[in-house]
C-alpha cells in the first residue's frame, strides 16, 4: 500500500498543473460572469427585477458553484505539495540507506521507523480533497436550485409565502451556504495539517539520520 | 564512475520566485481596488437613501456606482485567487526541487563516507 | 570528532520566534481546530439563522419589529458574517505559520547535520561553518507580519460584530432601515456595514501573502543549504582524493 502511494506521489506535478488550470478557468468564468452582471446592473431596478431573469439566474447560479470550483483547484495544488513531500521523504530515506550501505550488513545500524503520523499524511490529504469534491457537488446542487429560483421575477420571489416551494428553495440556498463556505475552508485547513505532518516526518528522519551518520562513522572506525 | 558533482540548477528553482512576485502583484492590485470599492460602497450606501438608490435611472451616477460595486468583485475575487494560487504553485515548485537535491547530496555523501571514515578525526 | 560549535543566540524578537518553533505541531492543530469551530458555528448558528430569516415572505421579514424572530435572525446572521470569516482566516494563518516553523526547524536540522559531518573531517579539509543566512530572519519577520495582520483583521471583525453590525440590523427593515434619511446615524451605519468587507477581505489575503512569502523564503534557505552542503562535500572529496 505504502509503495503504491509512493509511486503515485511521483505524479505530483500533474496535480499542481491541474489545480492551477482550474484556478485560471475560474478566473475566466468569473470575468464572463462580471460581464453578465454589467449588463444586468446597467438597467434600472424595475427593468432588471422584472425582465432580466435569465441574467440574474445565470449570475446567481455561477455564484453558487464557482467558489467551490476555485477551492478544488487550490486543493489540488496543496495535494500536489503533500505528494511532493512524500517524494522528499522517500528520497531522504533512500539517501540514508545509500550512505549506510558502506557498512557491512551486520554492523549497519537499523533504519529508524518513520513516526506514526508519517503514513497518515496521504490519508489526511485525501480527506481534504474529498471535502473539496463534496463541497463542489453540493455547490452544483445549490446552483441548480438558484437557477430555478431566480428564473422567477424578483417581485414573485419576494411574495413567496411561508411553506411555498419557492421560499423553501431560497431558504435552502442560504442555509446550505452558511455551512458550506466554512466547510471548504476546513478542506484547506486539513490540507495544511497534512503538509505539517509531512514536514514533521522529515524533521524526525533528519534527526535520526544525523545520529545514524555519527554512529555509522564510529562503527566503521571500530570505535 | 562515481558521480561527485554539485547539483545542477533546475528550471523550477528559476520559476518559483517569479510566481511569488506575480502572487504579490495580483494580491496588491486586489487590495488597492478593494480600498477603492470600500470607499464607493461607503458613499453609495451611507450617503443616499434607499429611495434614491432604487430610483436611479440609466446613466445616473448612482446606477454606475451600483454597477461598479456588483461587477468588480465578480472578477476581482477570482483574480485574487489567481494570486493565491500563484503563491501556492511557487511553493509547490520550490518543494519539487528538493528531491533531486537530496538524491545528489545522498550520492555525494555516500562517496565521501569511506574517506570520512579513513581520513577523518 | 571535533566539538560542534553552537550558533549564537539571536536577539529579540528572533529568540522568541525560535523558541516557539518546536511548538509547530500544536500550532497546526490549534489552527485546524479554529477552522473546525468556524464550520461548527456555520452549521449550528448561521444556518438556522438563515433558515429562520427566510421562513416567510419578504413583507413579513421586513415589517417584523425589533425583538421578533426575524429581526433577531437578521442580527445573528450579520454578526456571524462579521467575525467568523476573520476567525477562520486566523486559523488558516496559524496553519501556515506552523508550516513555516516546521520548515525553519528542517533548515536547523540540516545545518546541524552539516556541522556533524564537517566535525568528522580532518581539520585541514573541513570547510568553515557558513553564517546563518539573512533570509532566516526575513522569513521569521514575514511570518510575524502575516499573523499580526490576520490577528488585526480578527480584532476588527470582533469590534464590528459587537458594535455597529448588531446596532444597525436590530431595526425593522421596512419602516426604519429602508426609510433612513441622508446624514442619519442609520444610513451612516449602513455605509460602514456595507463597505468593511470590501477592504477587510483583501487585507486578510495580504496577511496570507506574507505567510506564503515566509514559506517560500524558508524553502530557499533549505534549498541553498542542501546545495551548499553538496558543494562542500564535493570540495572535500576533491581535496581528500588529491
Amino acid at each position: 500500500m505504502q509503495q503504491m502511494i509512493g509511486k503515485m506521489a511521483r505524479m505530483y506535478s500533474m496535480f499542481i498543473l491541474l489545480g492551477f488550470m482550474i484556478v485560471i478557468i475560474a478566473f475566466f468564468v468569473g470575468y464572463s460572469n462580471s460581464q453578465t452582471a454589467a449588463t444586468y446592473f446597467a438597467e434600472t431596478k424595475l427593468v432588471r427585477e422584472t425582465t432580466l431573469m435569465t441574467e440574474r439566474a445565470s449570475m446567481e447560479s455561477i455564484g453558487q458553484w464557482l467558489p467551490y470550483f476555485k477551492f478544488l483547484g487550490l486543493g489540488l495544488i496543496l495535494g500536489g505539495i503533500v505528494m511532493a513531500l512524500r517524494v522528499i521523504i522517500d528520497n531522504l530515506k533512500a539517501a540514508g540507506e545509500q550512505v549506510m550501505s558502506n557498512l557491512p550488513t551486520e554492523k549497519r545500524p537499523p533504519m529508524p521507523k518513520p513516526p506514526w503520523f508519517g503514513p497518515l499524511m496521504p490519508m489526511v490529504m485525501m480527506v481534504g480533497l474529498l471535502i473539496f469534491i463534496i463541497a463542489l457537488v453540493i455547490g452544483f446542487q445549490n446552483a441548480s436550485v438558484a437557477s430555478k429560483v431566480f428564473s422567477n421575477s424578483l417581485p414573485v420571489i419576494d411574495e413567496a409565502a411561508a411553506g411555498s416551494t419557492l421560499l423553501g428553495q431560497l431558504e435552502s440556498i442560504h442555509s446550505t451556504s452558511a455551512w458550506l463556505i466554512p466547510f471548504k475552508f476546513f478542506g484547506i485547513a486539513t490540507e495544511f495539517l497534512a503538509i505539517v505532518m509531512g514536514l514533521a516526518t522529515i524533521i524526525t528522519i533528519l534527526t535520526n539520520q544525523t545520529e545514524m551518520i555519527k554512529k555509522g562513522i564510529h562503527v566503521a572506525r571500530g570505535n | 564512475m562515481l558521480n561527485v558533482a554539485p547539483p545542477k540548477s533546475s528550471w523550477q528553482a528559476k520559476v518559483f520566485p517569479v510566481l511569488t512576485a506575480i502572487g504579490w502583484i495580483l494580491v496588491m492590485i486586489s487590495f488597492v481596488i478593494g480600498l477603492s470599492l470600500s470607499s464607493t460602497a461607503s458613499g453609495y450606501f451611507g450617503e443616499n437613501t434607499k429611495e434614491s438608490r432604487d430610483g436611479a435611472a440609466v446613466g445616473d451616477a448612482l446606477l454606475g456606482d451600483l454597477e461598479t460595486l456588483t461587477v468588480t468583485p465578480r472578477w476581482l475575487e477570482p483574480l485574487t485567487f489567481l494570486g493565491v494560487a500563484s503563491f501556492m504553485v511557487g511553493i509547490a515548485l520550490a518543494f519539487s526541487t528538493i528531491p533531486n537535491l537530496l538524491s545528489n547530496r545522498g550520492q555525494v555523501l555516500n562517496v565521501c563516507f569511506p574517506i570520512l571514515v579513513k581520513k577523518g578525526e | 570528532m571535533r566539538e560542534i560549535q553552537k550558533d549564537p543566540k539571536p536577539g529579540m524578537p528572533f529568540n522568541m520566534i525560535e523558541g516557539m518553533m518546536p511548538m509547530f505541531p500544536m500550532i497546526a492543530v490549534v489552527g485546524w481546530m479554529l477552522v473546525l469551530i468556524a464550520l461548527f458555528v456555520g452549521f449550528t448558528v448561521l444556518s438556522p439563522a438563515q433558515s429562520a430569516f427566510f421562513a416567510d415572505a419578504k413583507e413579513a421579514r421586513e415589517t417584523a419589529a425589533a425583538g421578533s424572530t426575524f429581526v433577531d435572525a437578521n442580527v445573528s446572521r450579520h454578526v456571524i458574517e462579521a467575525w467568523v470569516p476573520q476567525f477562520k482566516f486566523f486559523g488558516l494563518g496559524l496553519g501556515l505559520m506552523a508550516i513555516t516553523m516546521a520548515l525553519g526547524t528542517i533548515a536547523k536540522k540540516l545545518r546541524h547535520m552539516g556541522k556533524v559531518i564537517a566535525a568528522h573531517m580532518p581539520a585541514n579539509l573541513a570547510p568553515p561553518t557558513p553564517p546563518i543566512p539573512g533570509r532566516v530572519r526575513m522569513f521569521q519577520l514575514s511570518t510575524v507580519m502575516g499573523v499580526m495582520i490576520l490577528l488585526a483583521a480578527l480584532i476588527i471583525g470582533i469590534v464590528l460584530a459587537t458594535g455597529v453590525v448588531p446596532d444597525y440590523f436590530n431595526h425593522t427593515i421596512a419602516t426604519e432601515l429602508n426609510t433612513a434619511e441622508v446624514n442619519s446615524e442609520l444610513l451612516s451605519q449602513l455605509g460602514t456595514v456595507s463597505s468593511y468587507a470590501k477592504w477587510l477581505n483583501p487585507l486578510r489575503i495580504v496577511g496570507m501573502s506574507f505567510l506564503f512569502t515566509a514559506i517560500t523564503l524558508a524553502l530557499t534557505v533549505i534549498i541553498n543549504t542542501l546545495r551548499m552542503q553538496a558543494g562542500m562535500l564535493v570540495q572535500f572529496y576533491n581535496k581528500a582524493s588529491g
